[in-house]
């Protein structure tokens, strides 16, 4: 296995914006090219593609901070959230989301994302993943050294603690469930969900009230 | 042999953790292959998706951002499905480059 | 019908078919314990060149950092955990 395969510097493209004075590149050109050739053969409309990308940009993780404030305040959803995830969030009107899966987070065990593979994201619940998520740092790092990694985030955690890694290597998306403060029981679902950050809901960071 | 794609375990470095909002061809190639894997549309799968983009060259995975690489990976596979050829790709790039939109709206 | 039941110990397979598939390297020729049944799915392998797939079970499998790593530096009970096709899993003894 090439443990020190480290020649990539390339990462930076994925996190440059766009200059507003950028030429139009050719991948910009191309994306306009596929897509007009495969709405002029009926492939695609351009009514479908419109509401595609309003599917993709009303997922976000309010939708996630939602969730989690259910559970946290109702034990029988937060029983159905774990044990059939998909089932649990269309009760609340979201999805659908595929096959999701939601892993709880407890005093002895933390929970953390990824795909090593590629970037599987839970994004019909939360939208766009960041552009970390997407990294090959991220990807490549997280699975041997979780502890480093959690700590670039400023996640500190016990060596009693279990971490656990899941590799979304297939079709199946995971959201971590986070522990609730204990000084937030009784909280309203409005005032719990503000707690609840993205990356809560990835695993890099812990909810605090 | 590791592929290429396949980095779980590898060294690298400090996460850089900027944030940025996705441009607006970065939201069109994402909601057209999306679109295109739907179960309404499967005109190819996700998994051919990922596919092809495995399939570079490492120096051009590299030098491609992320989403250049859907749209790299996107033209290769519907030439290779025959839902579009590179002749009338080429043209349409053409068309577009001179401004001449064959009457059809650019959006 | 299911190969494999939770709790069951499975040993990834050290196959590397130069095509697309969805078995991380570094967990091949691991062992590790199936922790849930995620249902059937079509088979990566066939799906990528767009042919009817084969369907199998994915099954959740949880192996120890320690044993996938030598040189794990965390916890002594972390983990990490994918979703592996049963095509890709021998059982292996308790």
């Amino acid at each position: 296995m090439s443990h020190d395969h480290d020649d990539h510097d390339h990462d930076d493209h994925d996190h440059r914006p766009p200059q507003p004075d950028d030429p139009v590149s050719r991948y910009e050109a191309l994306e306009q090219a596929l897509r007009e050739l495969l709405i002029e053969k009926g492939v695609v409309t351009a009514d479908g593609l419109r509401r595609t990308m309003e599917v993709l940009e009303s997922a976000s993780p309010e939708n996630g901070a939602r969730i989690v404030a259910r559970a946290w305040s109702d034990p029988a959803f937060k029983e159905l959230l774990l044990q059939d995830g998909q089932a649990a969030v269309a009760s609340l009107g979201m999805g659908p989301t595929g096959r999701f899966v939601v892993v709880e987070n407890t005093p002895e065990r933390h929970n953390v994302i990824v795909c090593t593979l590629c970037s599987c994201y839970p994004r019909f619940v939360l939208g766009f993943p960041p552009a970390w998520y997407k990294s090959r740092d991220y990807r490549a790092r997280v699975v041997h050294e979780p502890r480093a990694v959690l700590a670039e985030f400023g996640l500190k955690l016990s060596d009693d603690t279990e971490v656990v890694v899941s590799d979304s290597t297939a079709e199946i998306r995971y959201m971590v469930l986070p522990q609730q403060p204990p000084e937030t029981k009784g909280w309203p679902e409005e005032k719990l969900a503000g707690l609840i950050t993205r990356d809560c809901l990835i695993g890099t960071a812990v909810a605090r009230a | 042999m590791v592929q290429h794609h396949d980095v779980g375990g590898q060294s690298g470095r400090p996460l850089d953790r900027q944030e940025h909002d996705l441009s607006d061809f970065e939201r069109r190639i994402d909601a057209l292959c999306l679109m295109l894997c739907s179960p309404a549309t499967r005109v190819v799968t996700v998994e051919e998706l990922r596919r092809v983009k495995e399939q570079m060259k490492p120096a051009e995975y590299d030098a491609l951002s992320y989403y250049e690489r859907w749209t790299e990976g996107l033209y290769r596979l519907l030439v290779e499905k025959g839902v579009l050829s590179e002749a009338e790709i080429a043209t349409k790039l053409r068309q577009n480059a001179e401004g001449d939109h064959g009457g059809v709206p650019r959006r | 019908m299911a190969a494999f039941r939770v709790g069951d110990r499975v040993r990834v397979r050290t196959n590397d078919p130069p095509t697309h598939m969805r078995t991380p390297a570094f967990l091949r020729g691991k062992v590790g314990v199936i922790e849930r049944d995620q249902g059937p799915f079509g088979r990566p392998e066939d799906l990528a060149y767009g042919r009817a797939p084969r369907v199998g079970t994915v099954y959740r499998v949880r192996f120890r950092q320690r044993e996938v790593w030598p040189d794990y530096r965390g916890g002594p009970r972390d983990t990490v955990a994918a979703d592996l096709f049963e095509h890709w899993l021998d059982r292996e003894a308790s």
